[in-house]
């Protein structure tokens, strides 16, 4: 027997995948995967999708979600400095705040477009709280810096575990151990995360060959370039996601395509902590390396919005390259496939068998036009915004419409309300 | 040199410089940028297997800083890994010191080695570096140097396949696909990023001089060599 079942009808365009657009065809969902692509389909519920885009979801591969509250704290200082005022403000953070927070930037993410978050920050167990009250999926888990006596590793343990267990319960969350920087984790701490990443089957993230500083740094504490270094302690494997990458090194990135490591780009927040570097994107891609985009935090960036992200991503690769081969297309697969092979979760293309994370676009916004089946992508990436985005569905369910505006609006005054004082004593 | 803003001192640059298609090519773009390069640095290895710098006819680096009209600072190395490193720290201190500059330009185009080890003595020395050929596409940076207007000989050859028919001849837009084809065909860097061919630049658009060259051709054995400059001057353009 059939269970819940919605059709998306008479959808103008469908970006299957980053290189295939359908026409004029309806999407079947039921229980939260896409049962079929084609015309005439019916039964159950409709929503109609004339004069829409539908696209699979965008998977924002790296971010800090309660950042939110410190957008615009600091805009002016370099990586490190900035780290400092950062660090700083995040010193008042509770876990009161980090739910409010993460709320907001789930909530910014999902009206523009994102089904998956993978974040790393504080108090994870609010940010999923967040998550699960929004609908989207979320994946994260303990981020390990500073110290790392007994008492914190039990802390961090116990995370993990009630993280595990609300995994078990819900699928739409997943587990993620992070590691701060390899700056600030010595060898022994590398190599207890990355023990308990495989205990617990889980994600394995941490941000790393950011600036010429930290690459240096490692290299003269540790002998070895960051990436080289977390070769070696065994922290690279196709569950481990490296963010920033960009000083790393040509024999870095044969290892990361030998342990099929997952690249984590953040053009927008690189080239605001102006933290230098190239990151080889294309000679990622075509080694086959996986290489998904994030959009760092809403202090770093300040944009939660991928749209934004996967435009900035494909200037900055031409301007850097001074060539045109990467193109859009290509940074679409990034922000939708390539962030749901990350997770491990079949998703990022309309076909059937794939789960239902599908985005509808209005396609008669005028950033959007004039469209054609030739153009749709290239509009998508080069013109269109978060603000273009009209329902997004997360496993086959509703998360957001903006035909509901109010009610969102009301969430966020509620946000907004909860964190003034913090925000004027930040 | 003082500065009254700071974002002027902050676009005080030297240019890493060996005479070459690349560093030359670098120095243009750093002009082209907008940046103050106030002086030429040069090292000179003395043992012919110098790992990170040219050395056939790097000594008519001196005429080409002349024909640029930017000073020179000129340093002798042994061409040892580690001694060579710290000659390089060496030199950028001094233009530090002399010319207050905040970054360095270099003509890096593939190779990590020579990038990250100028960024390790740039990151002691507090410099910025700046490498605008880094990752290009070589084959169109070939041909651009030749539409830019870039003059240059080859002096070294180093790798089979390049034959000594391309040694102190100007390269031009017919040279330049001659060269494309053979390193495809035999599978070395089309730009000599791994020292397959060294060069020498006699004129480019920023030269106020150009420079004439004369020498004769050394075999040096197998596939190796080398166009030994014999004299070298100025001429008005």
């Amino acid at each position: 027997m059939a269970g819940r079942q919605i059709v998306l009808k008479n959808c103008r365009y469908v970006v299957a995948d980053a290189y295939t657009i359908l026409e004029d065809v309806d999407i079947l969902v039921e229980d939260g995967k896409i049962v079929n692509v084609e015309r005439g389909l019916g039964g159950g519920d409709e929503i109609d999708c004339r004069e829409k885009i539908v696209i699979p979801g965008l998977v924002n591969a790296h971010t800090h979600s309660a950042m939110w509250v410190f957008r615009g704290l600091f805009d002016k200082g370099e990586l490190f400095d900035w780290l400092k005022a950062v660090w700083k403000a995040e010193e008042k953070l509770t876990p009161e705040i980090v739910y409010w927070a993460s709320k907001a930037a789930l909530l910014e993410m999902i009206m523009s477009g994102t089904t998956v978050v993978v974040d790393m920050c504080f108090y994870p167990l609010e940010t999923v709280i967040a998550a699960q009250q929004l609908g989207v999926r979320i994946y994260t888990g303990p981020v390990i810096a500073g110290t790392l006596d007994d008492e914190e590793r039990k802390r961090i343990v116990k995370v993990v575990e009630q993280i595990s267990r609300e995994k078990t319960n819900n699928h739409r969350i997943g587990l993620v151990v992070n590691v701060h920087t390899v700056y600030t984790s010595p060898r022994e701490k590398l190599e207890w995360a990355v023990g308990l990443a495989r205990k617990f089957n889980s994600l394995l993230v941490t941000q790393t060959s950011e600036t010429r500083d930290e690459v240096f740094y490692t290299k003269n504490k540790y002998g070895k370039f960051p990436v080289e270094y977390l070769y070696e302690v065994g922290f690279l494997s196709e569950k481990t996601g490296l963010v920033h990458l960009g000083w790393i090194t040509s024999w870095e990135i044969a290892r990361l395509r030998e342990m099929r490591t997952t690249a984590i780009h953040c053009s927008s927040s690189n080239m605001k902590l102006a933290t230098g570097g190239f990151i080889p994107l294309q000679e990622m891609v075509e080694s086959g390396i996986n290489v998904a985009l994030g959009t760092d935090g809403a202090a770093s960036n300040n944009s939660l919005d991928m749209f934004r992200e996967m435009r900035i991503t494909v200037l900055l690769n031409r301007h850097s390259y001074w060539n045109t081969e990467m193109d859009a297309s290509d940074v679409f697969k990034m922000a939708t496939l390539n962030g749901y092979r990350f997770i491990g979760l079949k998703g990022g293309i309309i076909t059937p068998g794939y789960v239902a994370d599908l985005v509808i676009i209005d396609g008669k916004s005028i950033r959007l036009n004039p469209l054609t089946k030739r153009n749709v992508v290239s509009n998508i990436v080069y013109s269109a915004t978060g603000a273009d985005v009209e329902k997004v569905l997360v496993e086959g369910k509703l998360v957001y419409d903006r035909e509901e505006r109010e009610r969102f609006d009301f969430i966020l005054d509620e946000i907004l309300e909860k964190l003034r004082d913090f925000i004027e004593t930040v | 040199m003082h500065c009254s803003r700071s974002s002027l001192c902050l676009k005080n640059v030297c240019a890493l410089f060996s005479g070459g298609k690349d560093s030359t090519y670098a120095l243009h773009w750093a002009f082209l940028k907008g940046f103050f390069v106030r002086c030429l640095v040069t090292l000179k290895p003395e043992r012919e297997d110098s790992w990170m710098f040219h050395f056939p006819a790097v000594d008519v680096t001196k005429l080409q800083a002349r024909a640029i009209g930017l000073p020179l600072i000129f340093k002798k190395t042994l061409g040892e890994k580690d001694k060579e490193l710290e000659d390089l720290k060496q030199a950028l201190m001094e233009a530090k010191t002399r010319y207050g500059i905040y970054g360095l330009v270099t003509g890096a185009l593939l190779s990590d080695y020579q990038r990250m080890n100028i960024n390790m003595i740039a990151h002691q020395l507090g410099l910025k570096v700046f490498s605008p050929l880094w990752r290009k596409n070589q084959e169109e940076y070939m041909r651009s140097l030749v539409r830019h207007g870039f003059k240059f000989i080859i002096t070294s050859i180093s790798v089979y396949g390049l034959g000594r028919n391309f040694l102190g001849k100007e390269i031009d837009e017919q040279a330049v696909e001659e060269i494309l084809l053979r390193a495809r065909k035999y599978g070395f860097n089309p730009a000599f990023e791994g020292g397959e061919a060294e060069t020498l630049v006699l004129d480019a658009p920023l030269f106020k001089k150009k420079l004439r060259v004369k020498g004769s051709v050394v075999e040096l054995g197998g596939y190796m060599w080398r166009y030994r400059v014999e004299e070298a001057w100025l001429e008005d353009k």
